[in-house]
């Protein structure tokens, strides 16, 4: 199955609602709207995988102007049943080149970059319920992908992810207890994730960034003339 | 290049290149007087770091051998 934008199932009902949202919007400013969330695995693998929303972003810069925007059309959260949620940029939080792989595409002017199912996935093992356990299983189930080497390596560029969080951010999930989770449920094996996942991802960082050679310092602190021939 | 008397931004790598520079020298047994005075103040400055020593030797031992292959491409 081929993530790319020709693939869109534009019959989905996410796709009606974001398409209505392309048609509505006025033609200037040209926005940039990022869809993530259970919308994109709607769109590429099964359309039948519905959620309560759909959610979005966009720039920093249009934020409030989107927000204000669904709002006045009742199409926001408790205005309409099936909502469109307008998060801010800092909320999706997945790989750190998600947008190289996310999918875009033009609509009415607009455009729409898809993230892509796997990064979906990643974004959602930082909570892990019940729900998102079933996307994983669904993009599984539908594609043969990832495999469990697949997403380890996939895994590997959210490393951050992995970092111990602020004491303000404790109602997010614990990724690590997660990932084992995840692990357990989908291929029925144990994972070390320090080992796996957050070492190797480290030491590739480690590889670009060398400290130098420490003695270097203490060789000019005891350099000596040599000694005359 | 900076006019004459503004200030430079890049004093740390510039530093740091001529201890590189007075190291390659020690390793080849051609160390002067005032390489040796610089070298012990180039280590006591906070700013010259053995990231950029590092970065400065691999930059001058790199720019050796493109002038050598640039030399006997010539040639």
């Amino acid at each position: 199955m081929d993530f790319v934008a020709g693939n869109v199932d534009w019959s989905a009902s996410a796709a009606q609602r974001l398409d209505l949202l392309a048609r509505t919007l006025p033609s200037s400013p040209r926005l940039d709207v990022n869809v993530f969330g259970s919308a994109p695995l709607q769109l590429f693998v099964e359309r039948s995988f519905t959620s309560e929303d759909i959610d979005i972003f966009s720039s920093e810069e249009f934020y409030p102007f989107l927000l204000e925007f669904v709002e006045k059309h009742q199409w926001g959260k408790g205005q309409t049943d099936f909502y469109i949620q307008v998060c801010d940029p800092y909320a999706f939080k997945s790989t750190f080149d998600w947008r190289a792989r996310a999918i875009e595409t033009e609509r009415h002017g607009h455009l729409f970059r898809f993230v892509h199912p796997w990064d979906v996935l990643v974004s959602k093992v930082q909570r892990l319920e019940e729900k998102d356990l079933e996307a994983f299983k669904l993009v599984i189930a539908k594609t043969g992908h990832p495999t469990e080497e697949e997403f380890t390596r996939h895994l590997q560029k959210a490393v951050d992810l992995y970092r111990p969080k602020f004491d303000e951010e404790t109602a997010r999930g614990d990724m690590l207890l997660n990932t084992c989770m995840l692990w357990q449920t989908l291929w029925g094996k144990n994972i070390d994730v320090r080992a796996q996942i957050i070492r190797p991802a480290l030491e590739r960082v480690r590889h670009d960034y060398e400290e130098g050679d420490s003695t270097l310092k203490s060789r000019l602190a005891n350099l000596r003339l040599p000694p005359q021939q | 290049m900076p006019k004459k008397g503004e200030p430079r931004y890049d004093r740390c790598w510039r530093k740091s290149r001529i201890a590189a520079r007075i190291l390659l020298r020690e390793e080849q047994g051609k160390l002067t007087a005032r390489d040796v005075r610089i070298g012990h103040m180039l280590a006591a400055d906070r700013g010259v770091t053995p990231r950029l020593i590092h970065q400065a030797i691999h930059g001058l031992r790199g720019r050796k051998r493109r002038l050598e292959r640039e030399r006997s491409a010539a040639a």
